[in-house]
């Protein structure tokens, strides 16, 4: 039966997240803030990935760039994920893996994170909600461009 | 539909197949006959007669006779339809007696009773959303919470949605809402107050739309942009009753609640920045 677990602040978000990332035995899809991104690289879980791609997995993501966040972007383009840009998001931070677990939070922007800062979040492994996120990834994903290009433009 | 296709229907309503019902209407109507001649009218073959004819008599509804050959009569109505009566009215005691049994023996294990098993459905246009989220408005109990955007007010305006609200407050209940108030939307949250919702603005919010039905279930969206409101238009939402997914929907419906102002406050900040007849 599939589980489900509400996730109370960032600490455990990237807690789940790591574990997440770490059993993903083919492809991660990401659709972060910018300061959640920068967040998760700071808790290493870009060397995660880093090893799924080492491995032949696939890693995908997705977020705001602006001038503050080359360095984040460049990291994670370095070590092989794809990653795209997109202006003006509306909708759910998340974490998809190999498209049967998930994370995911209500997209309120919250500037200045610790790990004590409360949020709410969800990680479920039931197969119709995280493919639901996984089709929303996936429309995002056409909607978005090119890192490159953006990191061109900046 | 004639007499006889009615006919047809009803006695299939009391257990005939559509064979059986024509061949015992033909049997009523011409009297009795071999098996033979009522091939031909029934367009089928003597066999599949023989047995239509025989589950029949087993019905209680034809009977046979001695001759040779056999001529098959049909029973009276009154007394045929009894007879079908009294068979079922027969295996339904024995259908109880089964029910109690099984019963007994159900007592006598341990049966776990079995877990609710939540369900996932995506919702694809507006009327989906309208036609799951009504419902739902009205089979609350206590309180239905959202948090959309102004350009969702009006279709929930337009398609009833507001007056399942005014029905769940009407009966005791609470409908709270968080949105973005601007300008263009001002009549829209005065029209969700107006009904006794109470409504709070956050400002240029980002995040998912969601409602929650007394905490139980759930519709949110994800990366969704509804251009127009009518029935047709697409949209992309997931239903669920998973009662964790509710309740970090409602979690998150608090979170913002608290960070948000009255929507009250926020139009007359509004109009007092912008008097109303320069924004008409």
């Amino acid at each position: 039966m599939a589980k489900t677990l509400i996730i109370e602040n960032v600490k455990d978000a990237i807690a789940a997240s790591s574990t997440i990332v770490e059993s993903a035995k083919k492809e991660i899809v990401w659709i972060l803030s910018p300061a959640m991104a920068a967040f998760f690289a700071e808790y290493g879980i870009p060397e995660k990935s880093k090893m799924l791609i080492e491995k032949g997995g696939r890693v995908r993501g997705i977020t705001k760039i602006s001038g503050t966040d080359l360095d984040v972007v460049r990291e994670l383009s370095d070590n092989g994920e794809e990653v795209r840009h997109v202006d003006q998001f509306q909708g759910a931070f998340m974490v998809v893996a190999d498209k049967r677990e998930s994370i995911s939070s209500i997209n309120v922007n919250i500037a200045h994170l610790s790990l004590d800062t409360e949020i709410v979040g969800f990680w479920t492994d039931n197969q119709a909600y995280v493919d639901f996120l996984n089709a929303t990834f996936e429309a995002a994903w056409n909607e978005a461009v090119d890192a490159e290009e953006q990191l061109r433009k900046l | 539909m004639d007499n006889e296709a009615a006919f047809i229907t009803r006695l299939t309503g009391f257990g005939l197949n559509e064979k059986e019902a024509k061949l015992y209407i033909r049997l009523l109507k011409y009297g009795p006959k071999t098996a033979g001649p009522l091939a031909k009218p029934l367009g089928t073959y003597r066999t599949d007669v023989h047995r239509t004819l025989t589950s029949l008599i087993e019905k209680g509804m034809v009977r046979p006779s001695l001759d040779s050959p056999m001529v098959y009569a049909a029973v009276d109505l009154d007394a045929a339809l009894d007879s079908v009566v009294k068979k079922w009215g027969i295996e339904l005691r024995e259908m109880e007696a089964r029910k109690r049994e099984l019963q007994k023996f159900a007592n006598q294990q341990q049966f776990r009773p079995s877990e609710k098993v939540p369900t996932f459905k995506i919702l694809k246009n507006i009327k989906e959303i309208v036609s799951t989220a009504g419902p739902e408005i009205l089979s609350s109990e206590e309180e239905t919470v959202w948090v959309l955007p102004p350009s969702w007010l009006k279709s929930g305006s337009l398609f009833g949605l507001r007056d399942a609200e005014k029905q769940l407050i009407a009966k005791g209940g609470r409908v709270r809402g968080v949105t973005d108030v601007t300008y263009s939307s001002i009549e829209l949250v005065q029209e969700a107050l107006d009904v006794g919702g109470e409504i709070r603005h956050f400002d240029n919010y980002s995040g998912v739309y969601f409602r929650v039905f007394d905490k139980k279930c759930c519709i949110s969206a994800i990366n969704i942009d509804i251009k127009h409101s009518k029935l047709d238009e697409p949209a992309s939402m997931l239903y669920t009753d998973d009662a964790t997914c509710a309740m970090y929907h409602m979690s998150t419906f608090e979170m913002l609640w608290k960070q948000s102002v009255p929507a009250a406050q926020r139009i007359k900040e509004l109009l007092e920045e912008r008097p109303r007849t320069l924004y008409e």
